[in-house]
């Protein structure tokens, strides 16, 4: 049986299913008896579908200009 | 041709092939700050973006022979991620990599769980559940988007690969030259800061 603590750091591994099929039972098993690991592993689901809406940036348009200068650049010398 | 060869994550394959300007430079938009995110894993906050530029140029002259056998994106990541390597081996010797982890207090530290291995400090009820309307709060964004660029550059590195750019667990361990499990140990800790944050709003509304 596993303890909150142990639930707590798979619970990456177990939500990216990355857990063998054992320790996957042993998860499933805690989580049906514990809220608290639920309200955890709940949590962390969240979390990352919150960082995948939030999480990605664009190029600012002095980056790409800068880039695309440095192409032209180096185009140029060769 | 299938829709996947011709165009991928709002790319136009053709085009790039082509060495088209306009889609060379959607490319650069998409994908530059996630190359400095690499980049800066591998060889330091002070020669990434100058590795990035070199990658560019790199990617530019290969345009033309890409098969498309990855994705276009994993394809760059390892473009960046040779350049990187191919600069830290030139000048380890005047490289420090030893990036200091910032001090933030361990959310699953001793202090969470009682002796047993039971919670002692459980986590808090949240109001707001939903991935969506969290990012309604703005000041919860803005935090989410700090947090985010405060990560230790491998672990931003690992997280960005993974639940952003939806690479697999292989295709980052090339990447970055890492193992499987150090993938999956970075990647929790990077979410736990996240969710730590989250916690922290929902309980006081601020950062």
């Amino acid at each position: 049986m596993l303890k909150c603590k142990e639930v707590a750091g798979r619970a990456s591994d177990y939500i990216d299913r990355q857990l063998g099929w054992k320790d996957n039972f042993l998860m499933y098993t805690h989580l049906i008896m514990c809220a608290h690991c639920r309200r955890f592993v709940k949590h962390l689901a969240t979390t990352i579908g919150v960082a995948q809406r939030a999480g990605r940036r664009l190029a600012s348009p002095d980056e790409v200009d800068t880039t695309l200068a440095n192409l032209q650049g180096k185009k140029g010398s060769e | 041709m299938s829709d996947n060869e011709i165009m991928q994550d709002g790319i136009d394959l053709a085009g790039l092939r082509n060495q088209d300007h306009s889609s060379f430079k959607t490319l650069v938009e998409k994908y530059h700050p996630q190359m400095v995110t690499v980049a800066r894993a591998i060889i330091g906050e002070s020669l990434a973006e100058e590795v990035v530029q070199e990658a560019w140029v790199s990617v530019y002259h290969a345009l033309p022979s890409f098969e498309g056998r990855s994705s276009v994106k994993t394809w760059i990541y390892t473009i960046v991620s040779n350049e990187a390597k191919t600069r830290l081996r030139k000048e380890s010797r005047l490289i420090s990599m030893n990036t200091p982890e910032e001090a933030v207090p361990d959310y699953l530290g001793n202090n969470r769980f009682h002796d047993n291995g039971r919670w002692s400090s459980p986590p808090p009820q949240w109001d707001i559940e939903s991935p969506d309307q969290l990012l309604e709060q703005q000041q919860l964004r803005l935090c989410i988007e700090k947090t985010l660029e405060s990560l230790v550059p491998m672990q931003k590195s690992v997280f960005l690969l993974r639940d952003i750019e939806q690479l697999t667990l292989e295709e980052i361990c090339n990447i970055l030259e890492i193992s499987n499990s150090n993938v999956r140990v970075l990647l929790h800790r990077a979410r736990l800061r996240l969710m730590q944050v989250i916690d922290h709003y929902q309980e006081t509304g601020l950062c």
